[in-house]
């Protein structure tokens, strides 16, 4: 359905010359904008500027072999890189996305379509106050209460999926529940429950946004909800979808506390993710900043730098991602 | 819009609150630059060690009642250390001194020259194995491991808890299938350096073969880097408690780590018996601990060399016994101030003497008089700090006689390592209830002959004073660890007390999440419903 502007309802603009005299209050404002919105830009060049000066020495020492090095003994005069740690780093944000996106979808689906007016009110809230809850709290909650179950779910996803690589775990004899503590698919699942709250507001947000009287037709030409929800909320929403896991990416790559508490961290690579071992780049900042010495500290900003280019690639796709995707655009009706 | 007058008016206030937030910042970013914030007169700040945490965290709880406010972050040793030198804290505790790089490295002793220090012992202790084996659904408490055997274990040698070397050393006890999972410190750690100092000097070749295959050279000796190297699979955890936590979990069956005996203590959870030179298993309580630490030699910078720890000959000792110590600055050097030394002052001679009472119970060793008396000299360096009192009036347990080291009874014959008697004993638990046992039954007997009678060695006039007063402390000790020991070494009759108190444990943390949960939803459900009754009283329908 396409509306087309008559010619003659066009406005055509006074072209009259308007003289741009700011008031002082206008040039003020203007300036305290400007300020704000540079501060952004001057912050993350700082932020660069800062890994890039503190890691070169590092990168001096290792050369591009940084990327691709397994072990971390910087400070022992051995060799160091973050070929192992990166790795870990993006699977278990993966395995937390893989989690996340599905449910938060379904949750900010539930919230704007399907949930009475009142329970959407509290619905929210609640989801607004989850975003909140800190990281420590989730680590905590994980470490005490969540994986002596979880290592349950990791045997029995061992035991019986074990066909598929990355669920392939070897083990000298019968496999016990202590190999499975400590994995990069536990500290995804707890990451995982921390990008929820964030992924399902940005959908619900960009949800609650499609155009009624689309869906209203729909609804009219006879199209049930579920109709309604394929055909007008998803394809309108799919910015949004994008935009909400490409944010998750970037704070479940950069998650630090909650990963430190989990993980047992391991500098050889492998491929299943149930076993125990894994790591992360912030987890690996997290544990070896304070007792690093100058070498030790730059190969940790070092790979600091690679977690935050990283990061930074990932939001500013999901950004560009969202703001590519605007009002109706994709609706099919 | 709206006119200009009202807008410039709206913008002053603004502007004011402009300048007032860019003061702030500025003045944030002032406070936070870098140096160390001129630390508040009446706190003191200290980082390091996790493996005495147990007795410093206690310490600082008792003299925070005096108004002495001690900070402490157990951070790690080697944490402990740099944070010292780089001038973020007061003092440090670390189990090793400062490393001369030798080792790989970063030479802390030149890099602390800038602060110049002293060390102080602070308390004494043994690192124990503390291991999670459940057979047939009981908690096996009597394990027995010589060095060879508890070096193989720990550097991966041998990997199955059905390993002949361990049922031989078990009195032909026949062990499960069951993977080792070895637990180490994944920071830089006091506690590994210790055991790794132990291995590499009683084990050497086990010990190197490891090192080599973490590619850490020939030449390798103590590290405060545990090695995980490939194929190892060893389990890393964080800070002392990290590993102990981890060894208890539920899901952990078959798991052991090294870390300080008061760890295990808490946790209700036994630790190996290690068989000393005398060929004697031994557990690492305060006497056994004491014993060993005879054979510490002193060395010129206050610390000891261990070395005849190890091989101390008595068939009572523990042999990996270590003592920690504190890294006080012997200057004003920024962030210290004669106001902090005051303060660390007290607290030192504090835990000097009074607070070595509660060390017993704590899972460790009270300091000698030797070493009580070179803690003193150093607390005399420390600017600021008040002066030392003689040292026969210092409370510590073993100048006051309550403590005497080698009080033990003589280790009990079913203790002596022997050669393979396979089949000799099925019941291999009952031997060690005996209350004569390397468990050290004598060790908290206070009120006996001990007391008393053999305190002559110089100390004979201070005992008399301080019966009294420290008479109920002491008995509130000695009930206080009577049931701990007596649910460590028992049998498995013993042993079901921490196990239920485990579960308990998990019950009441599910008790209360179910209470939290119900009360935010409460709070939910139950605040706007409320609104909107009370709105709609309010307003009635039109």
């Amino acid at each position: 359905m396409t509306i087309t502007i008559e010619p003659d309802v066009e406005i055509v603009e006074e072209r009259i010359d308007i003289q741009v005299r700011r008031s002082t209050a206008d040039r003020v404002y203007r300036a305290a904008a400007t300020a704000a919105g540079a501060t952004t830009f001057v912050l993350m060049g700082l932020i660069g500027t800062f890994l890039l000066v503190r890691g070169t020495g590092a990168f001096r020492k290792s050369g591009f072999s940084f990327f691709t090095e397994f072990a971390w003994q910087p400070d022992l005069g051995g060799k160091f890189g973050v070929g192992a740690v990166l790795p870990y780093t993006i699977a278990i944000a993966l395995v937390a996305l893989t989690i996340a996106v599905p449910v938060s979808i379904l949750a900010a689906l539930f919230i704007t379509e399907y949930a009475p007016r009142r329970a959407r009110r509290i619905l929210t809230s609640i989801v607004d106050l989850l975003a909140a809850v800190p990281s420590l709290i989730y680590g905590l909650w994980g470490l005490f209460s969540l994986q002596p179950r979880l290592v349950k779910l990791s045997k029995w996803m061992a035991d019986h999926l074990g066909f598929i690589p990355i669920f392939r775990v070897r083990a000298e004899g019968p496999k016990t529940l202590s190999l499975f503590p400590s994995s990069t698919f536990i500290a995804g699942i707890i990451v995982s429950l921390m990008l929820i709250p964030i992924c399902t507001a940005v959908m619900r947000e960009v949800f609650g946004q499609a155009p009624t009287n689309e869906k209203e037709g729909a609804l009219a030409l006879g199209g049930t909800r579920w109709g309604v929800i394929r055909d007008v909320i998803l394809p309108f929403g799919r910015g949004g979808i994008i935009g909400g896991a490409m944010l998750s990416l970037g704070r479940a790559l950069g998650e630090t506390i909650a990963v430190t508490l989990i993980i047992s961290p391991v500098f050889t690579p492998k491929l299943d993710i149930l076993s125990q071992g894994s790591n992360s780049i912030a987890a690996l900042i997290a544990l070896k900043f304070s007792e690093s010495n100058e070498l030790g500290i730059s190969a940790l900003m070092a790979a600091g730098l690679t977690l935050f280019v990283i990061t930074l690639l990932i939001n500013s796709m999901a950004s560009f991602i969202v703001s590519k995707s605007r009002s109706g655009e994709a609706t099919e009706i | 819009m709206t006119t200009k007058g009202a807008i410039v008016a709206k913008t002053r206030p603004f502007l004011h609150r402009a300048t007032a937030a860019l003061t702030a910042i500025l003045v944030l970013a002032v406070t936070f630059g870098p140096g160390h914030p001129a630390a508040a007169a009446a706190t003191v700040d200290g980082a390091g060690s996790t493996w005495s945490q147990i007795a410093v965290d206690q310490w600082r709880a008792d003299v925070a009642r005096q108004g002495i406010t001690i900070n402490y972050q157990g951070v790690g040793s080697s944490a402990g250390r740099v944070a010292y030198y780089q001038g973020q804290v007061d003092f440090a505790v670390s189990e090793i001194p400062f490393q001369d790089g030798s080792q790989g490295g970063v030479n802390e002793i030149q890099a602390a020259q800038r602060r110049p220090y002293a060390y102080l012992p602070i308390v004494a202790g043994g690192t124990s194995f503390m291991y999670h084996l459940n057979i047939g659904g009981q908690r096996f408490t009597d394990l027995r491991l010589t060095p060879p055997t508890l070096s193989k274990i720990f550097t991966g040698v041998i990997k199955n808890w059905n390993d002949p070397q361990i049922s031989t050393e078990n009195k032909g006890k026949v062990f499960p299938s069951l993977p080792i999972k070895v637990v180490i410190r994944s920071d830089g750690s006091g506690t590994s350096a210790q055991f790794t100092a132990y291995m590499a000097d009683q084990t050497p070749t086990i010990w190197k073969s490891f090192c080599q295959k973490a590619g850490l050279g020939t030449n390798c000796g103590a590290t405060s880097l545990y090695p995980n190297p490939p194929g190892s699979n060893f389990a890393a955890q964080q800070f002392s408690d990290g590993t102990a936590n981890f060894v208890a979990a539920p899901y952990n069956n078959g798991s052991i780590t090294y870390v300080e005996y008061g760890y295990a203590k808490q946790r209700g959870y036994p630790v190996a018996s290690i068989a000393n030179k005398a060929g004697y298993y031994a557990q690492p309580n305060a006497q056994a601990v004491s014993i060993a630490l005879q054979g510490a030699r002193l060395k010129a910078d206050g610390t000891s060399s261990l070395r005849g720890v190890y091989e101390f000959a008595d068939p009572r000792s523990y042999p990996v016994s270590s003592y920690s110590y504190m890294i006080v600055p012997t200057t004003e050097v920024a962030p210290f101030s004669k106001d902090d030394g005051g303060q660390l002052g007290k607290f030192i001679l504090y835990f000097l003497c009074a607070g070595q009472q509660k060390a017993e119970q704590l899972g460790y060793s009270p300091l000698p008089k030797n070493l009580v008396q070179v803690a003193f000299d150093v607390t005399a360096k420390i600017p600021g700090a008040p002066k030392p009192p003689a040292i026969n009036t210092c409370s510590n347990p073993t100048i006051t006689g309550r403590f005497i080291t080698g009080e033990a009874p003589p280790p009990d014959d079913t203790d002596k390592a022997s050669p393979a008697k396979p089949n000799s004993q099925q019941q291999s638990g009952g031997t060690s209830n005996r209350p004569g046992g390397t468990n050290g039954g004598g060790t908290t007997n206070p009120a006996g002959t001990g007391a008393g009678t053999k305190a002559g060695d110089g100390t004979a006039p201070t005992t008399a004073p301080a019966g009294g007063t420290e008479a109920a402390a002491n008995n509130e000790l000695a009930a206080a660890t009577d049931p701990l020991s007596g649910g460590l070494s028992g049998g498995p009759g013993a042993i079901a007390q921490p196990v239920e108190a485990g579960g308990k444990g998990d019950t009441i943390p599910m008790m209360l999440y179910v209470l939290i949960a119900l009360t935010a939803l409460a709070g939910m459900f139950g605040i706007p419903a409320l609104g909107s009754y009370l709105d709609r009283r309010k307003t009635p329908a039109p």
